[in-house]
């Protein structure tokens, strides 16, 4: 038992921190997500081209890095600090989960090698009818995973003509209060694409790894925008003068900034743990996934709250980033099944009866 | 970064399990589950006795001094299985998790040699001196003061003053003193840390009754009480920086203790739910699944706080976990009455509350002992984020 990064890891922070200042700047964060495909061509070469962060979920054999969770959770963390739009949770982690847990062998051949080096971009879309609501990164996916929620996850996959083209289905691009994340609503058009990738339990497991995982990634992704709240909101009340002193120096304010540090720091351990024990024993995976994304998400709200308060008048204006945060957090309590119904899962697992949905 | 305990630490958390499941369903069998500080103190006196001679009393101590030289799996295990098997709250805590730690880190080879043997052996319990009726928050107001003067059996400190919220001081053998010994100095400078017998004339110890009903903490005169001149860890005058590095020693192990201890209340509110059926309120489900989550917060942020002990510097855990505990268990005590209902609210004739109610009852003390949740925002937002200072007033 080791509670701490090893040196691999700690490297593994260190570039994606450097990356991310670097790609994460306002404006590039600002031009990306107003863009048509809703984010930077040149971050998503970067981070597919020399990161190979396309591969790192993806085993090695398919030309992937094969890292782990607790990776994952470094990598996602640096870029959510910036909140960076890209295809990466769609396809690298959602998406590679989906297709690399399928037994068949060719399928996982023809595509992963592809989704590794950022050549195809997945997008997973959850089925209920002949309509997919808020599917990820859609427009611009070459390959789309439509898992049937009525029929046991049974997983079809679809090949685009070009990004965000598909026969027989529709794509309608949304515009969403976070434009950090972009999504759409697909609707299937004359029946279901008879490609049929798997079904059954194999299907539900895989989509259900491929949700938790998903969860520890947006997870991660909150503590790291979590803790740039509080960098930024802690060095505007240094500077910032009022009654002749730095508003940092009053207690109604310095207050706030530590309970923002605890939160964080408690999702922070959260998140590192979950991700730690959801690849060492896979039984408690989605009850880890669960804790990572509503602490972490929790934490954020909490965070992109008060730093909008604390910085007054300018924390409510366009110009200034703190929007993006909070739209950020409220984002993340619905995406990838809300609070709310985590809460409920994991109370669920706790034994406490009768069990949702269960008669008393 | 690796969670699993292999095979080995896997046959000692066995060996453990089994040693305690013997004691504590044989001869401590009247003990076992006992969480009130104060019950039956002279059982748990001869447990603490029980676990030292067996060498589990301080398993993170050096060998020389009685302990196993336990890495930190060892001591997660120990502390996990000592709270599964309801083991009783331990008497000896202040000697094993805050005198001891102290006297190998500060102390000298003859006061290693003098005290913690035993410490480790259960022999002797600790209590710690360090709040007065002046001196709270302020902890650097302490105005208790010690001189030397020739005595008996030579030179010796003699203390006059007071301390307060002196928990299980009725219990101890010696105390960890924060004193003044340089005559009209003020603040940080020109204190000292003693080490001094509770069983003398000179100590006056009175018990306050609290919330609870019960009687944790007491009031401790010191008048005319004597320690030998041997017996100050540190330089005379170098007392805060003393006492700083032992109340560092609360973030330490004896954290993994009391969360194992926050588990088996939650488990015991979880019980409570099924039992009257709470636990179909939905409301109720997700505040006890939120309270599981702030329970697996605080267990991996002590792992990292433990992990990274070593590297000298506070990492942000280190600065936050005191308030997380206090306040998730402040909370903890009042889902506990949500739960319970009405029936909670029920004392025993001598009003002794339940388990949970007290706990309840006792959470509101959480937030205020060890540095207030006031008082660690402060530290917090000054040390930790380099916010600017609180002004202080003219002493």
């Amino acid at each position: 038992m080791q509670f701490e990064f090893t040196e691999e890891q700690k490297l593994i922070q260190q570039m994606l921190n450097e990356f991310a200042s670097e790609h994460g700047t306002s404006e590039r964060v600002r031009r990306a997500m107003t863009s048509s495909p809703g984010y930077d061509l040149s971050t998503w070469r970067a981070m597919s081209g020399e990161l190979g962060l396309t591969g790192l979920l993806i085993d090695g054999a398919c030309g992937g890095q094969n890292l782990g969770l607790v990776e994952l959770a470094l990598i996602f963390e640096a870029l959510g600090r910036r909140l960076i739009p890209s295809p990466l949770l769609s396809s690298a982690v959602i998406g590679a989960t989906v297709i690399g847990l399928w037994p068949d062998d060719r399928v996982k051949k023809e595509w992963l090698p592809k989704v590794a080096t950022g050549e195809c971009q997945v997008a997973v879309a959850a089925l209920d009818g002949d309509e997919a609501r808020f599917v990820l990164s859609a427009e611009s996916a070459d390959l789309l995973l439509l898992v049937d929620r009525s029929r046991n996850h049974s997983t079809h996959a679809v090949v685009a003509d070009g990004p965000g083209q598909f026969a027989n289905l529709e794509v309608s691009r949304l515009t969403m209060m976070d434009q950090t994340r972009p999504m759409s609503h697909i609707k299937v058009k004359g029946g279901l694409p008879d490609t049929m990738l798997a079904e059954g339990d194999e299907a539900s497991t895989a989509y259900g790894t491929a949700m938790d995982f998903g969860r520890i990634a947006i997870a991660a992704e909150a503590i790291g925008a979590a803790r740039e709240c509080l960098d930024r909101t802690v060095e505007y009340a240094k500077e910032r003068i009022q009654f002749g002193r730095p508003i940092g120096s009053f207690q109604a304010v310095k207050h706030q900034l530590a309970d923002m540090m605890v939160v964080i720091e408690a999702a922070t351990s959260a998140v590192y743990f979950a991700a730690c024990s959801a690849s060492e024993e896979p039984e408690g995976r989605s009850q880890m996934a669960a804790l990572a994304k509503v602490q972490a998400s929790e934490a954020l709200s909490h965070c992109a709250a008060r730093m909008i308060q604390l910085h007054g008048g300018i924390g409510f204006t366009w110009e200034h980033d703190a929007h993006l945060y909070f739209k950020r957090a409220r984002a993340t309590t619905t995406l990838l099944d809300s609070n709310d119904s985590l809460e409920e899962s994991i109370a669920d697992s706790l034994g406490l009866y009768p069990k949702k949905g269960e008669a008393a | 970064m690796r969670l699993a305990f292999t095979a080995e630490q896997e046959k000692f958390r066995s060996e453990v399990a089994a040693w305690l499941d013997g004691q504590l369903s044989g001869p401590y069998r009247d003990i076992r589950g006992i969480t009130s500080l104060t019950a039956a103190p002279e059982r748990r006196r001869a447990w603490e006795k029980t676990l030292g001679e067996a060498g589990w009393s301080a398993i993170g101590w050096p060998e020389k001094y009685g302990g196993r030289n336990a890495d930190l799996a060892q001591q997660v295990i120990f502390a996990e299985e000592y709270a599964r098997a309801g083991a009783p709250g331990r008497l000896g805590h202040m000697g094993v998790e805050l005198a001891g730690p102290t006297i190998l880190a500060f102390g000298s080879d003859e006061q290693k040699a003098r005290f913690l043997p035993g410490i480790s052996a259960g022999e002797e319990m600790w209590c710690q001196g360090y709040s007065e009726p002046g001196a709270g928050s302020d902890l650097s107001n302490v105005r208790t003061k010690a001189a030397l003067q020739d005595g008996a059996n030579g030179k010796e400190w003699v203390i006059e003053g007071q301390k307060i919220w002196t928990s299980l001081a009725q219990f101890a053998e010696w105390c960890f003193l924060v004193c003044r010994t340089t005559p009209g100095s003020k603040g940080r400078e020109g204190l000292s840390y003693l080490l001094v017998p509770m069983r003398q004339d000179g100590v006056d110890i009175r018990p306050i009754r609290q919330i609870t009903g019960e009687a944790d903490f007491n009031e401790v005169f010191f008048d005319g009480a004597v320690t030998a001149a041997g017996n100050i860890v540190g330089e005379a005058g170098n007392g805060w920086q003393v006492a700083m590095g032992t109340l560092s020693f609360e973030r330490g192990v004896s954290t993994l203790a009391q969360q194992m201890q926050f588990r088996n209340e939650l488990n015991a509110i979880i019980r409570a739910a099924n039992e009257n059926g709470s636990s179909a309120d939905p409301v109720i489900r997700r505040r006890i699944a939120k309270s599981w989550r702030g329970l697996q917060a605080m267990r991996a942020s002590a792992l990292r706080m433990l992990s990274g002990a070593d590297s000298g510097q506070l990492s942000g855990p280190q600065f936050t976990y005191k308030i997380y505990w206090a306040s998730w268990h402040r909370e903890l005590g009042e889902l506990a009455m949500d739960v319970l209902g009405q029936a909670g609210e029920v004392a025993s004739d001598d009003y002794l509350p339940g388990d949970l109610p007290r706990m309840f009852l006792f959470s509101r003390a959480d937030t205020i002992y060890a540095g207030t949740n006031q008082i660690q925002r402060n530290v917090i937002a000054e040390r930790a984020l380099g916010l600017p200072k609180e002004p202080r007033g003219a002493q």
